[in-house]
């Protein structure tokens, strides 16, 4: 009996793909009232700890104002909201812009030599009076209520130490923003269910918000092979803090505008992620980091695997069908009836299990936007915008991929920006 | 729910393995309900053979005044082992040629089409009836019979008239060895047009050049009229909209 192996190995891959999937659906279901309570936001202002707003900036110049513009617009009692901005060595006039806020309230403005994130953020940590410290990216919109809602997760759960906010992208115009608008919708879902299960694998640096303490505990940050606020979590997933999602703070980010920027900023995504997650692979499957080490970090590493080899055996099926296309056309010459072979009758529709087990898997991801959307509070989400998703993640998203596990095997390290 | 207990990781594994029953029980009732559509067309050629033999059987001693042919009844039949061998080729590309009912079918259908080989050289020696049959001699391991494939597919839809017969050479039935022991067919993929083997890779016009000159001629005058007449059609439209706006 003749085995084709490829074929095996396509459907295991397809099987812990949807496995995945379902795991979401299915957790997120088991959970709603959870989710209910989280949705209710219900917490008396006197009860609000106190909170400083930190934001490292690189040459941030252009968007340094829009920043403290929506901070201005923060719903919070002010005086439980402090704000420390660091420019890190900047080489633009973010540091002259900066100044224009000097004699706001509750405001300190620090300057530094650089020596990245993780360096900024050290040092507002010497300057941090409050209970909390929330860590917000110099490009990144804040909804006037996401303070308050985020900080209600600390007064309603006394044992979360750290939530991470739900991150989307604003007014997206070019290509790339539109297919990145899709992808943060399905990630405020994902995230959602993650922070349901305890497992949440990262709270982004653009928003995110700690227990002072806990920070403190674990040492602050690092530089964590320029992902530090993914190997901050594996750390604090590892000392036993509770870490929650809070799917209705929402910020709002430009996002990379061109697929050139994408793929480096999806570079060193990827690259962190693998660096960091080989430095701490004593995560995978061990049962004691629950949800988090039994399944978000393996199936994200496991995600990098079907890219890589779903991509191997799609291109090879390509390069394949368009040779015996070119060859064949050859033979036969255009003027044949050949190329309306490609016929409408059913009887020539794949019905192999695959085709329909991919179906299954498309439709679990539409599925996973719009909960997305609805746990966002997106009333109106374009549908357009799926085209690019589908193009840009279809196409590129397996060459960063690509070149990431490349980069890390060979532990060179690409460059911040 | 932060204890995220094994017994959940259970319950995805079974939904999933569930839905990948679900996909195969499709996939099969797919593929039995294209098995029984070939099978359908199958035994309309089989039957259709079974005429031809009860026709020659009938014809015994007596001379060729008799035979009573049918162009549309052969046409038919043309379409219809061209249409089979389509399906069969698909559904070998779905389901894998060691699938047991497709080789069933395929052994099956092999050995009618000898079976209306011979009878047809028979009726065209004995009684002069001209049919052009092409013996295309293919096999999985070949790279190239895909491409052959699709030409043989090309000349099907070109030349209703002409007879083709889809010989797999991976079927060992003895008739299958037999034919090509006779035949001595070195390799796939080989074309036989008039008791000729040609072995190898052959384009469209290659084939062609091996096919009576009349038939190639006479679907070449036809194209040309049917682009002439296309051509006086639009001629005919651009004339209509000057008279209209003339008037």
């Amino acid at each position: 009996m003749h085995i084709d192996w490829v074929q095996v190995f396509l459907y295991g891959v397809v099987f812990v793909s949807l496995y995945t999937q379902i795991f979401f659906l299915y957790s997120f279901f088991i959970s709603r009232k959870q989710y209910k309570q989280d949705s209710l936001v219900s917490v008396d202002p006197k009860e609000l700890p106190t909170v400083t707003l930190v934001v490292p900036c690189w040459n941030e110049e252009k968007t340094i104002d829009a920043t403290f513009v929506s901070l201005d617009n923060v719903a919070y009692p002010q005086d439980k909201l402090f704000v420390i901005a660091v420019d890190d060595g900047s080489t633009d006039a973010t540091w002259k812009e900066l100044q224009k806020y000097a004699q706001r309230k509750n405001t300190i403005l620090l300057q530094k030599e650089n020596g990245g994130k993780h360096s900024a953020l050290n040092l507002a940590l010497d300057y941090v009076t409050t209970d909390l410290i929330c860590s917000l990216d110099a490009d990144t919109r804040l909804d006037s209520q996401s303070i308050q809602a985020i900080a209600s997760v600390f007064v309603k759960n006394k044992k979360v130490s750290a939530v991470g906010g739900s991150v989307l992208i604003h007014n997206p115009a070019t290509f790339a923003q539109k297919a990145q608008s899709i992808e943060y919708q399905m990630f405020a879902f994902t995230k959602k269910v993650l922070g349901l299960l305890g497992g949440v694998l990262v709270v982004p640096g653009a928003f995110s918000v700690f227990k002072i303490d806990a920070l403190r505990a674990v040492g602050g940050y690092k530089r964590a092979h320029n992902l530090e606020d993914l190997e901050l979590t594996y750390r604090l997933q590892i000392a036993g803090y509770e870490v929650d999602h809070c799917h209705n703070a929402l910020v709002y980010t430009t996002g990379p505008a061109s697929v050139s920027s994408l793929f480096r900023q999806r570079l060193r995504w990827g690259y962190g992620f693998l660096q960091n997650t080989r430095d701490y692979k004593k995560i995978i499957f061990n049962p004691k980091m629950g949800a988090f080490g039994m399944f978000t970090v393996p199936t994200s590493v496991f995600a990098y695997f079907v890219i890589l080899s779903v991509f191997f055996i799609s291109w090879y099926k390509i390069f394949d069908g368009l040779i015996h296309y070119f060859s064949t056309l050859q033979l036969v010459g255009f003027n044949s009836s050949w190329q309306a072979f490609v016929s409408l009758d059913w009887f020539f529709v794949n019905t192999q299990a695959l085709s329909f087990l991919s179906l299954v898997i498309f439709a679990s991801v539409l599925g996973t936007v719009f909960l997305g959307r609805y746990v966002s509070g997106i009333r109106k989400g374009s549908f357009v915008n799926f085209i690019p998703f589908f193009i840009l993640y279809g196409l590129v998203v397996p060459f960063w991929v690509l070149r990431s596990v490349y980069d890390t095997l060979r532990a060179s390290t690409p460059s911040w920006r | 729910m932060k204890n995220y207990s094994f017994y959940h990781y259970a319950i995805v594994f079974f939904v999933t393995l569930g839905l990948f029953i679900l996909a195969f029980f499709l996939s099969d009732k797919a593929s039995n309900a294209r098995i029984s559509q070939i099978q359908e067309i199958q035994n309309k050629i089989s039957l259709d053979i079974l005429s031809i033999e009860t026709r020659y059987a009938l014809l015994g001693n007596s001379s060729c005044d008799h035979v009573v042919s049918n162009e549309n009844f052969e046409r038919e039949l043309n379409e219809e082992l061209n249409n089979l061998a389509r399906r069969v080729k698909f559904m070998e590309s779905d389901l894998g040629s060691e699938n047991p009912n497709l080789l069933a079918i395929k052994q099956q259908y092999n050995l009618l089409q000898i079976k209306d080989y011979l009878l047809r050289q028979e009726l065209n020696e004995r009684c002069g009836e001209e049919i052009v049959s092409v013996l295309y001699f293919h096999e999985q391991s070949c790279r190239d019979c895909r491409r052959q494939t699709v030409v043989l597919d090309e000349i099907g839809a070109r030349y209703p008239e002409v007879r083709i017969y889809w010989l797999d050479r991976d079927l060992h039935t003895p008739a299958m060895q037999t034919l090509i022991s006779i035949f001595n067919i070195p390799g796939s993929p080989s074309i036989m047009v008039d008791d000729i083997v040609h072995t190898g890779l052959f384009s469209l016009a290659d084939v062609e050049e091996m096919l009576p000159l009349v038939l190639v001629e006479n679907y070449y005058a036809s194209q040309e009229i049917k682009e002439d007449e296309e051509i006086s059609e639009e001629e005919n439209k651009e004339e209509g909209t000057v008279e209209k706006t003339d008037i």
